[in-house]
């Protein structure tokens, strides 16, 4: 079983699923500015014209985490994939295809230092616009339960 | 051996009719004191006002019939702290056989402070997140009670 003081390695292991990994290749194939296209969200700008990268582009944050009769914890992270307005939905609907395939168990087990992890939930939410930023996005939800 | 089952399919008919509403009671009621009380307790945004944390509001929905947290009570919160600023909150589709578990503030810029800049105020989903495991166990509770 993973402790909740492993929280660290469980998150750099569905980071760099997308950002690095071998699996995730097929995600950052997708983004214009490939590895630099993933990033954590604390690294978005306040305002669109700040952005660093070109769009599509996929920023990860972790939710909460579950615990499951004491002794399964879920941890929730979200990629949330943006997209300029001009694009509406197109390719951000085709890049969470993606990434929903990147982290698809029966292909890839998702690793981390503290080893192997068990069954990972992919869910791809509603498509929405972000008020501040002022661009359409889809949240990806990824569950991991160890 | 009885061969009138009629009985028994009239049993079964009152537990097939009050099982989901025992588990929306026990969602919204049981469930949406969690969801409230958690995200009361956040820090992930400013609250200037006072009003989003003192609208939070959560609540079962099944055919109709809420069962939890009053919205308009909610609603009457968010306007007494920050006048002009309440929203009607649009109720998510259901089917007829779905409970839906509702949580909320209803005030204008909920939807800004869930959806801005990559969830960077997000409260809601990551309670949802974390009380998961609860509230499926509330909901098995209930279920555990009905049927004996």
């Amino acid at each position: 079983m993973i402790t909740l003081a492993q929280i660290g390695p469980v998150t750099r292991a569905v980071f760099y699923r997308l950002r690095s990994d071998s699996a995730g290749e097929i995600v950052r194939s997708a983004l214009p500015s490939g590895a630099n296209g993933v990033m954590h969200a604390r690294k978005l700008p306040k305002i669109q014209s700040d952005l660093q990268v070109e769009a599509p582009l996929l920023a990860m944050r972790r939710g909460g985490i579950a615990t499951i009769e004491n002794t399964i914890h879920a941890m929730t992270f979200r990629w949330w994939i943006y997209d300029y307005s001009d694009e509406d939905y197109f390719r951000i609907s085709d890049i969470a295809n993606k990434v929903s395939n990147a982290y698809d168990p029966r292909l890839h087990r998702l690793m981390s230092s503290v080893g192997p992890l068990g069954q990972v939930d992919v869910s791809i939410g509603d498509e929405a616009e972000d008020p501040t930023l002022g661009m359409p996005y889809v949240i990806v939800t990824v569950v991991v339960y160890c | 051996m009885p061969s009138d089952f009629s009985s028994v399919y009239l049993q079964l008919d009152d537990l097939l009719t009050d099982l989901p509403v025992e588990l929306a009671k026990a969602l919204g009621e049981e469930g949406g004191g969690m969801l409230v009380e958690e995200v009361r307790a956040t820090s992930a945004f400013e609250d200037q006002s006072g009003a989003t944390r003192a609208g939070f509001v959560a609540f079962s929905t099944y055919q109709g019939v809420e069962y939890g947290g009053s919205l308009d009570d909610a609603l009457s919160e968010v306007e007494a702290l920050n006048p002009g600023q309440g929203a009607i909150v649009e109720q998510g589709s259901a089917s007829q056989d779905e409970i839906v578990l509702t949580v909320t503030s209803p005030t204008k810029y909920e939807e800004f402070l869930e959806g801005s800049r990559a969830g960077a105020n997000m409260h809601l989903g990551p309670a949802m997140d974390k009380l998961a495991g609860r509230l499926t166990g509330v909901v098995a509770g209930a279920a555990g009670r009905v049927l004996g």
